[in-house]
């Protein structure tokens, strides 16, 4: 941990000599399908967001029943981010939440979640640094009704701060290419309450890519591994994936994915996504975001 | 300009001070036991209750074309009413009330208007051994 820590404030006392001429666009946009990337609001600028991820495409819950998961809505995100600074961005984003154990224990739903990003370091062009480095971190409340009658349940909200989850990650990614984009994502999430011999805290990996195919159209792909004991596939848990088009039409970006998480939040779709791409349990998804300058 | 940022900024700061309050701890839910109106082993949303809502409840004009609050096709269809409690309401505490209880007493013709015992003994334990999937 002191390694870590020495390592982070180097990296943040090498960023002023690294950021003469930098890398300004690893990514598009600020996020990949499900997780974040490198990329903050510069100053002054506001970042409106809209994320929908549809029912299953196919198995038990989906096909023509749903219409292959559109008549259903898993999860939906609306909200905000600004710029407060070119490094640093903040944001406010309100969730359903969708997130479920293997045995249908729910986790928190009816989230507020507010969002702080800070570029540690940009990559340098031609020189400096290979990588960026963005520090990503995000608290969960849960606005649910308590259910008090059952002490088994996780909105059984005991204690105030049970209705809470936290989330904190670096991001360090690299432009390899004028096409070609490559992050990882190692984070840690904690639970305040979990169901019997469930984990609080939960290390992960995130890895994303981006390929850009034309001036409008770039592919994107993201996985995240829980590293845990407890979060197996023969437990009912898998790796979140995602699979995306990004649309940039100017002033909009919008974004087509396809994803097995439920959740759209890391505090959700890390340590609940229990549903299987083999098993036809992915669900459409979509992006729109918009950026205006206050 | 700053008629967006004031309130903008307001929420985050509700935010922090919420985050502030709550703290952070590690509380872990105690082991679900089988429910004291339990008699067997307790039963999962499929087959068993799956089995029960789609012979009683999920049927076009009721809980699956939207007729009816809940479509009940899937386990998270049927959750928010059981995570509501509207659920345990309708089918066990109003069962003998001839509107208000679920199945109702206007079932269509084919379709049960009443749950039998059995049927009933298995919701309340299910519902009481935290409805798993």
């Amino acid at each position: 941990m002191k390694n870590i820590s020495i390592l982070i404030m180097l990296l943040v006392w090498m960023a002023p000599a690294a950021a003469q001429d930098v890398v300004t666009q690893t990514f598009k946009d600020s996020r990949l399908v499900n997780i974040q990337s490198v990329e903050t609001l510069g100053k002054r600028r506001l970042d409106v967001r809209i994320g929908h991820r549809f029912g299953d495409l196919l198995g038990d819950n989906g096909g023509w029943s749903t219409f292959y998961g559109l008549e259903q809505a898993s999860d939906v995100m609306i909200g905000a981010a600004y710029g407060a600074t070119d490094k640093l961005t903040v944001g406010f984003f309100r969730t359903k939440g969708a997130g479920s154990l293997p045995n249908g224990q729910a986790g928190l739903r009816q989230v507020l979640n507010g969002t702080v990003k800070y570029a540690l370091l940009r990559q340098g062009a031609g020189g400096g640094s290979p990588v960026s480095l963005t520090f990503w971190g995000v608290a969960t409340l849960s606005t649910a009704e308590r259910i008090p009658d059952n002490p088994d349940i996780i909105r059984n909200f005991s204690t105030f701060s049970h209705r809470m989850a936290y989330h904190g990650q670096l991001m360090i990614a690299s432009r390899l290419s004028d096409r070609i984009a490559l992050q990882i994502t190692p984070g840690y999430t904690h639970r305040n309450v979990v169901p019997f011999e469930d984990e609080n805290g939960l290390f992960s990996l995130g890895v994303g890519t981006r390929l850009q195919i034309s001036r409008v159209f770039g592919v994107i792909t993201d996985v995240t591994l829980p590293f845990s004991d407890y979060r197996t596939t023969d437990n009912g848990f898998y790796p979140a994936l995602g699979l995306g088009l990004e649309i940039d039409s100017g002033g909009h970006l919008f974004q087509l994915n396809f994803t097995n998480a439920t959740g759209i939040m890391e505090t959700d779709f890390i340590p609940y996504t229990t549903s299987n791409w083999l098993d036809g349990e992915f669900r459409f998804g979509f992006t729109i975001s918009r950026l205006f300058n206050l | 300009m700053k008629d967006i940022l004031i309130p903008f900024i307001s929420i985050l700061t509700v935010a922090g001070a919420l985050l502030a309050y709550s703290g952070c701890t590690s509380d872990q839910l105690p082991e679900p036991m089988a429910a004291s109106t339990c008699t067997d082993t307790i039963p999962a949303y499929d087959p068993q209750v799956r089995q029960i809502i789609e012979e009683s409840c999920a049927y076009s004009g009721c809980h699956l074309d939207g007729t009816a609050l809940g479509v009940y096709d899937s386990y998270q269809g049927v959750l928010p009413n059981i995570e509501s409690g509207a659920f345990r309401t309708r089918v066990l505490e109003l069962k003998d009330d001839p509107n208000q209880g679920m199945p109702p007493d206007y079932a269509p013709e084919g379709r049960p208007k009443d749950l039998t015992q059995e049927q009933l003994d298995l919701l309340e334990c299910w519902l009481d051994s935290g409805y798993p999937e």
